[in-house]
């Protein structure tokens, strides 16, 4: 960590010093420039310059003594607004560019291409230098300078926008294919002799950068690894093109010229002012071109100025060629003088009829080459729009992620409130994990997230349902960034509220079928525990019943007051036998709570209870016997939990029904427990079971030393007294005992 | 220094890193060349001498030494810089110059012309000892000239293919019977060539003269030593004298040519035929120290039609001219051994007749006639198919010419081969 941290550092000293340097070195190059202006208007200047630099000997007397020398071929003063224009533009916007963008390599790049480009692409200044009587050493440094230039020029160019050559090999490849041909390039052009260097500088810079800047572009362009690439290698394709273009028009008519060998070591008298003329206003497209790229990097805008710029140009095109071809081509057809009224008229005409027809006709063409399939924000959030109608998707967040991620060419998670936490759900790209760790937020207020750069709440009606968070590693959010993640989240509301729904919904389920589950179990449990019950308790009471009534039997001829006695037992086993039955049938369906319905046959329980408990019920009626019964079982376990295990002095049960529900509530003054700690016994489990099946809830709210409360609620409907209860299976005739 | 601080701080603070880094190297970068440039200071015991001049405003020749007048103590270095114009100069010394020349010193030292009969006197009499570079009447390299040569005593070899001993060079001693560069090598043509001449110690106070062994006495210097403690001139005075003379020589030539480009022409030509002039001179220039000639072709770019003649006539210099060029090169190549050649390429002729010579070479060479004829070579037919060049010739008022006839329509370059700026072109339609 501290290695790298330490390594940057090194390069950024490095890069920025070396930077200094050269920009240094230009700014000299384009002062001295300059100054042979000056000294072609001042005689002084002049005749000074000359005498310093007479003998030529130090390094300040040859730079002397060329200033003086190309101050006779000094510029007019168009000229050298053109020259210095173009310079200062160059200087300023690449310098322009770094400080915005410090760290990205096609901006340092650029930098240094822009800043060797201002200075060798100026006529004034490069007279200066063509009269230098240089020394080896002279000419070498000026010769790295030129190539220095031209290299980062072309490396800014391959490498735009993601700072990745291409084609997109492994990086041994690259080398094997870039620097060989850099060292060639080089030696190449150190073998030149001064003017075959110059042309030969200015076809590298015109034609072959330009032209492998437009291949690279392509390249990207067919194989992008982001919209966001495929957008900026457009929009550079386009802004080269026209390089290229004038250079192939250009470089045919002066090369013969220019590049016979013969005349190698031969100064020219002149200097190719059409080339750089040609070039200058050409090259300043590119820079342009990159730096509103780089800087805006979300190129809504600028696809608009690309596309206006194509349409106006093809008008413009258009309306010269109907102008020309009309006035010249037909003016020589007939024979008449270039100006005739008439056929000037003829052409305005034509370009008026055909101007609207033509200039829609050219902007459909024009939004197709610039926009392609994917590209304005309002593009992106109409996609988000059409992703947010479709219910079916179960990625939709996922989704959700992805179109912002996109858009904004950052990382984007998106995360969904669950209880009162926010926990992430999806993220884009998806080559890291999603936080494992929900962030905590309270009052609806949104919390912090120190790893974004920015985070947006998802609300819906109010409700906050999530937040969107973006992070751009590195550079900042634009103003665009900000407005596309706005606008989302405004979508993302109804996404996410379907989303937490569709969990909702699936959780819900899960829970259902768990609980059938335990009642099935349990019911099964209840049946295998009664047939334990009358197997073991009354069926072998009768077994036990009918032996002693074989035995009985006799005892009728041989000892009468034997069988007196026995019958007098078998009544009393029968009794038995009868009592366990009737237990067990009390224990399926209590007949009390058949007959009296929840208030008497809780009465006759808590009775039987040691410790005290009082009953209050209000506006009882009778109900449905599973309803009766879930609530009197749930309240029976309640009460056994409060003998057992609660140490309590008093209980009290309360039944309340109203607006539908049937309402219970057992309280004791026990000792208590803490529920988040206590795990739910399997006896509460089955009766929270039961009433929700019955579509009720069951709670339980207790805290240590302040007692038990069980309670719970039943959507009920009276059933009225006019007919007997439906008897369950297992209903016994009521002892007349009370 | 609290105040300052905080002030600083909230002046440095708003700025971001980025331009904070940028400042300070820029900074440092804009006094670094500032440093390069104004670097160490010439050393102040040598004098610098042009021999030569690149004149910024027309490609030139100047056989002069700049200045031609030189103030220099014992122990110092006299430091000859040639600029390399194509023209072949020696800087040679000796008291076999002083004393066969005095006679013509007497009135050169004076700028007056010598008469003709001192000058011709003097003039056999150097012929007879003074090797000069180039044979006058067979234009071949003699090495007894061309190579350097130092002898305490004596007098170089006669014979024109022995050089003289080999012997690094010693300290200038005012004593030496024959102290001379030889043919100062070239180096390039952006570079200068240089010969330095380091003055011994205990050189003998006085006034030596030095010409120039291929351009003859004509092209004459000298250099006063003075003991070591005397005051001299600086290089800087030094300069602005050198100046002067170069302006003295170029102002006219300049005026001359532009005359000539109006067509001018100082000599009255009888030339009914489209011709380009081959250099330029101003004849009404007479400096007793030196010669200049315009090394260019006026004009530049000449149109002719198909089948026409093209004439050249050749002025103020030996001049030739090639078609086909090839890369330039210098006229004279110094061999390992030290053995100096013409470069054949240059004095030519290749496929075609020889270029003759004027006999109004070098300066003072005798009135003008009032209206020239000149005399023709004729080159014959050149169709652009291969290399041709008319040899060196010429070196009068346009009295000695070239000519071609074009057959194929084209744009051809052509140049004079010694001169490395003298180019044209022949459009031919």
């Amino acid at each position: 960590m501290i290695d790298r941290h330490l390594r940057h550092r090194a390069t950024d000293v490095l890069f920025f010093s070396f930077l200094a340097v050269y920009t240094g070195y230009a700014i000299v190059a384009l002062g001295l420039g300059v100054l042979a202006a000056i000294a072609s208007l001042s005689p002084d200047l002049h005749q000074n310059l000359h005498l310093y630099g007479f003998d030529a000997q130090t390094l300040a007397e040859r730079v002397a003594q060329a200033v003086a020398v190309a101050s006779h071929r000094a510029e007019s003063g168009i000229q050298l607004v053109l020259d210095y224009g173009f310079s200062l533009l160059n200087l300023i916007l690449g310098l322009y560019l770094l400080y915005l963008r410090p760290h990205n390599p096609t901006a340092r790049f650029l930098a240094i291409g822009m800043v060797g480009t201002a200075a060798i692409f100026n006529l004034q200044a490069l007279d200066v230098y063509a009269a230098l009587q240089s020394t080896t050493v002279d000419a070498a440094v000026h010769y790295a300078f030129e190539l220095i230039a031209m290299l980062a020029y072309l490396y800014a160019l391959l490498t735009f926008p993601d700072a990745q050559l291409v084609p997109r090999w492994p990086q041994w490849a690259q080398a094997i294919l870039y620097l060989p041909v850099t060292v060639f390039v080089a030696v190449v052009l150190y073998s030149l002799q001064a003017t075959q260097l110059r042309i030969v500088t200015i076809v590298l810079f015109g034609l072959v950068i330009p032209a492998a800047g437009v291949l690279a572009q392509a390249y990207r362009w067919s194989n992008p690894r982001t919209a966001e690439e495929r957008q900026l290698s457009r929009l550079l394709f386009f802004a080269l093109l026209p390089a290229v273009i004038a250079a192939l028009l250009v470089n045919p008519a002066q090369l013969p010229s220019v590049l016979v060998p013969s005349f190698q070591g031969r100064a020219l008298q002149e200097v190719p002012v059409t080339f750089f003329r040609v070039f200058q206003p050409v090259f300043a497209i590119i820079p342009i071109a990159l730096f509103i790229g780089i800087v805006r990097y979300r190129l809504w805008d600028i696809d608009r100025i690309v596309s206006r710029t194509l349409v106006y140009g093809s008008l413009a095109v258009f309306v010269s060629a109907v102008y020309i071809g009309v006035v010249v081509g037909i003016g020589n057809l007939i024979g008449t003088q270039q100006h005739n009224l008439l056929l000037s008229l003829v052409a305005t005409g034509l370009v008026a009829l055909a101007f609207q027809p033509m200039r829609d006709r050219v902007q459909r063409l024009a939004n197709r080459l610039v926009y392609g399939t994917r590209a304005t924000p309002y593009e992106v959030l109409s996609s988000f729009s059409r992703l947010a109608e479709s219910f079916t998707s179960e990625d939709i967040l996922s989704r959700t992620a992805q179109i912002l991620s996109e858009g904004t060419s950052g990382t984007a998670i998106v995360w969904l409130k669950v209880g009162d936490q926010l926990r992430a759900m999806a993220r884009w790209p998806e080559s890291a994990a999603l936080p494992a760790e929900p962030v905590a937020f309270a009052y609806d207020r949104l919390p912090p997230f120190p790893n974004a750069d920015m985070a947006i709440p998802v609300r819906h009606q109010g409700e906050m349902l999530g937040v969107l968070t973006i992070r751009k590693r590195d550079e900042a959010l634009t103003p665009a960034d900000t407005k596309l993640v706005t606008d989302l989240a405004a979508q993302a509301g109804l996404v996410l509220r379907n989303a937490r729904l569709t969990a909702d919904l699936l959780a819900r389920l899960e829970d259902l079928r768990l609980s059938r589950q335990r009642l099935v179990r349990a019911q099964d449990e209840a049946r295998r525990r009664l047939e334990r019950n009358i197997h073991d308790g009354a069926q072998q009471q009768l077994v036990a019943i009918k032996v002693r009534l074989s035995l009985a039997e006799r005892l009728i001829e041989k000892d009468p007051d034997k069988l007196k006695r026995s019958l007098a037992e078998l009544k009393d086993d029968t009794d038995e036998a009868l009592q366990s039955l009737r237990e067990l049938a009390r224990g399926i369906y209590p007949p009390l709570l058949a007959e009296g319905g929840l208030f008497v046959a809780l009465q006759a329980q808590a009775r039987k209870s040691s410790v005290p408990i009082s009953i209050e019920a209000g506006s009882l009626q009778r109900y449905a016997p599973e309803t009766e019964s879930a609530v009197y079982f749930c309240c029976l376990e309640a009460l056994q939990n409060v003998a057992k295990s609660a140490e309590a002095s008093t209980a009290t049960i309360r039944l309340f029904a109203e607006n539908g529900r049937l309402e219970f509530a057992i309280q004791d003054d026990g000792k208590g427990f803490d529920p988040s700690r206590t795990h739910e016994g399997s006896g509460l489990q089955n009766m929270r079971d039961r009433l929700e099946a019955l579509g009720g809830t069951l709670s339980i709210r207790s805290a240590p030393g302040k007692g038990t409360e069980v309670s719970g609620t039943v959507p009920v409907e009276p059933i009225s007294m006019t007919g007997s209860p439906p008897a369950p299976h297992f209903v016994l005739q009521p002892d007349a005992e009370p | 220094m609290g105040r300052l601080a905080r002030w600083y701080r909230t002046v440095t603070v708003p700025y971001p890193r980025a331009v904070r880094r940028l400042a300070i190297p820029l900074a440092m970068a804009l006094l670094l060349p500032g440093c390069g440039l104004f670097g160490p200071a010439a050393n102040e015991n040598e004098r610098t001498v042009l021999v030569d001049y690149h004149y910024d405003q027309f490609a030139d020749m100047f056989a002069f030494y700049f200045p031609h007048q030189l103030t220099a103590r014992q122990g110092d270095t006299v430091v000859f810089k040639q600029a390399w114009n194509g023209e072949a100069h020696t800087v040679t010394f000796g008291t076999a110059l002083d004393t066969i020349g005095k006679p013509v010193w007497d009135y050169i030292d004076k700028d007056t012309q010598p008469p003709p009969d001192v000058l011709g006197a003097t003039a056999q009499a150097a012929d007879a000892v003074i090797p000069f570079m180039v044979g006058q009447q067979d234009l071949k390299v003699r090495q007894n000239g061309a190579e350097p040569c130092y002898l305490d005593s004596g007098t170089p070899p006669t014979d024109p293919n022995t050089p003289c001993p080999k012997r690094p060079q010693p300290a200038f001693t005012g004593l030496q019977a024959f102290y001379s560069s030889g043919f100062i090598p070239y180096q390039g043509t952006d570079h200068d060539n240089t010969f330095r001449v380091p003055i011994s110690s205990d050189a003998k106070p006085g006034t030596y003269h030095y010409i120039c062994l291929f351009h003859g006495p004509g092209m004459n210097g000298t250099l006063t030593i003075v003991p070591k403690n005397a005051a001299i001139p600086s290089q800087a005075e030094v300069n602005r004298k050198a100046q002067a003379e170069v302006d003295q020589i170029a102002k006219p030539l300049g005026t001359a040519f532009s005359q000539g480009k109006q067509g001018h022409y100082p000599v009255k030509l009888v030339a009914p035929y489209k011709f380009v002039i081959a250099g330029y001179a101003d004849p009404t220039q007479h400096s007793q120290h030196g010669f200049g000639s315009v090394s260019e072709f006026l004009p530049k770019t000449i149109d002719i039609k198909v089948g026409e003649t093209l004439h050249w006539l050749v002025v103020g210099d030996l001049h030739n001219v090639a078609f086909d060029v090839p890369p330039y090169f210098p006229e004279f190549t110094v061999k390992k051994d030290g053995t100096v050649e013409w470069n054949p390429q240059a004095v030519g002729p290749v496929a075609s007749p020889s270029l003759g010579q004027s006999p109004f070479q070098g300066p003072g060479s005798g009135q003008l006639p009032a209206e020239i004829v000149p005399q023709i070579t004729d080159g014959g037919n050149y169709d652009g198919s291969h290399f041709i060049s008319s040899g060196l010739g010429g070196g009068g008022p346009a009295d000695i010419g070239y000519s071609l006839t074009f057959t194929k329509i084209g744009t051809y370059k052509y140049a004079c081969l010694i001169h490395p700026a003298m180019v044209g072109n022949v459009i031919v339609h």
